[in-house]
């Protein structure tokens, strides 16, 4: 069985040609003798051989001739746009017109008029910031009716992310030890290695695939989405045997890529409001 | 052809339009085809490759030649694909009612058919559609690596590289790709036809 699973995780380098010579026998030798596994990978193959069929589009000589003058045109408006926001930048930052006005306001007024500007400005990209992340994670309208025979997923969704969290937050704070030598020295022949266990991987990973399953049902598409990052980060902790610190680096930069620490506090913080609200079905 | 390409990229980086019209030209259906292969719809794959080559246009100075500049567009288009997946939860009302119209809605598609007969035709445009629906089922990531392995004919290391993941995860990914296409797939069982990764790699070039 143990094989078997093996076997399968092969199956992809086997038909692609990607397997050692030793990798080949031992895939080929395994296949001659199981023939589940023999009817899987036969499976694969057909499987592949309709997505080969999968036809390209034929795009006309005009279409290429034209191409570059297409995206040449894009490239200029979006010169032009970028060339008048920064023209509107400048002109915010500097509010008197110098070639217009020749009064000239006394210094302490036009200071406090730059900090009510910029005051202003931090205020509206602080509001677009709360809009984007709330409507990014805003559920339909529907949601409440549809999930309220299913109390219970939200709070699985959030405690999965209670779990990977502490791995998550010390992978994303570690730092290489400054006196390596002497901290492996002092600790049998061990590195700070940042490590969690396979067979709890295994199980974060299986939990991972069921909640994707359900949200996928419920249409959450940004926990959806959420989850599938979560994943890939999943998938490199139990890929990542050869070479730890590579590993850890990593994923410490998928943790920072993805910002997925944050977007999971936000997606707890929003369950929580949620579930105290009077309002809500759930 | 490194010399060349990061003189081109020189060029380019200080404003040249010519060098950057050849860095397209020499690119443009590489790219447009990557992005077709991810979108599945040749308008959005016009708009994701020019999005592309304008972002190309905007760091080109960051092009430091270590890989091909085909490789580093490879990397942007796959990027920016994700990036779209990730904002706009990539409308999946939208390609439903594309799916459920077929590809009759892509003239482009039409004209390649045109000449076949009607029997065929039918056939073939059924099968399309059962391809794409098997691709929607999925993630972003998983189709990536699936159509960057299969349709494009790249190794587990660039790819890998393409997506900022180890090859352990490509091939995870991988593996579940087609586990998931297997099962949707499960009532098209055609012959595997002389299929091979080089086969890959040169059909979609």
């Amino acid at each position: 069985m143990k094989q078997c699973k093996k076997i399968n995780q092969l199956m992809a380098d086997a038909v692609y040609g990607d397997l050692s010579e030793t990798g080949k026998r031992v895939f080929q030798d395994h296949i001659d003798t199981c023939p589940q596994c023999a009817q899987d990978y036969d499976k694969i193959k057909k499987t592949l051989g309709v997505m080969e069929q999968r036809e390209r589009p034929e795009m006309s000589t005009g279409f290429w001739d034209n191409y570059y003058q297409r995206l040449e045109e894009k490239l200029d408006h979006s010169e032009k746009l970028e060339s008048k926001e920064r023209r509107k930048q400048l002109s915010v930052a500097q509010p008197h017109d110098f070639t217009v006005s020749t009064v000239h306001e006394p210094p302490s007024k036009r200071r406090w008029l730059t900090y009510v500007l910029a005051t202003a400005a931090v205020l509206f990209v602080a509001a677009g910031i709360a809009l984007y992340m709330s409507s990014m994670y805003e559920e339909d309208e529907g949601f409440a009716a549809a999930t309220a025979a299913i109390p219970s997923y939200n709070t699985a969704v959030s405690d999965h992310f209670d779990s990977v969290q502490p791995v998550l937050v010390d992978y994303a704070n570690y730092t290489p030890s400054q006196n390596k030598p002497v901290y492996a020295a002092q600790n049998g022949g061990e590195d700070e290695l940042v490590t969690i266990g396979k067979s709890a991987i295994k199980k974060l990973l299986l939990e991972n695939q069921m909640l994707k399953r359900v949200v996928a049902k419920q249409k959450n598409i940004p926990a959806k989405q959420l989850l599938e990052e979560l994943e890939v980060i999943l998938l490199e902790l139990e890929n990542g045997g050869d070479d730890p610190r590579g590993t850890r680096q990593l994923i410490k930069e998928l943790i920072d890529e993805y910002d997925i620490l944050f977007k999971m506090d936000v997606y707890k913080k929003k369950r929580k409001q949620k579930t105290l609200s009077p309002t809500t079905s759930l | 052809m490194k010399e060349y390409e990061q003189r081109l990229a020189l060029l380019a980086s200080r404003g040249d339009r010519d060098a950057f019209r050849k860095i397209v030209e020499d690119n443009k259906k590489k790219i447009f085809y990557l992005a077709y292969d991810l979108t599945g719809s040749t308008q959005d794959a016009e708009d994701l490759s020019q999005e592309v080559f304008i972002k190309a246009y905007r760091s080109i100075d960051k092009f430091r030649g270590d890989a091909s500049l085909s490789s580093w567009l490879y990397r942007i288009t796959v990027n920016a694909f994700l990036d779209i997946k990730r904002k706009k939860s990539y409308n999946a009302e939208k390609q439903q009612d594309a799916l459920d119209e077929g590809l009759a809605s892509d003239p482009v598609f039409e004209q390649s058919s045109a000449n076949r007969d009607p029997e065929k035709h039918a056939e073939s445009k059924q099968i399309q559609m059962h391809i794409d629906q098997a691709l929607e089922h999925l993630s972003p990531r998983e189709r990536t690596v699936f159509i960057m392995r299969h349709y494009q004919g790249q190794s587990g290391k660039e790819i890998g590289a393409s997506l900022g993941i180890s090859t352990g995860t490509v091939k995870s990914l991988m593996s579940r790709a087609l586990n998931k296409l297997q099962k949707v797939l499960g009532s098209y069982r055609h012959p595997l036809s002389g299929f091979a990764r080089a086969a890959g790699k040169e059909a979609y070039q």
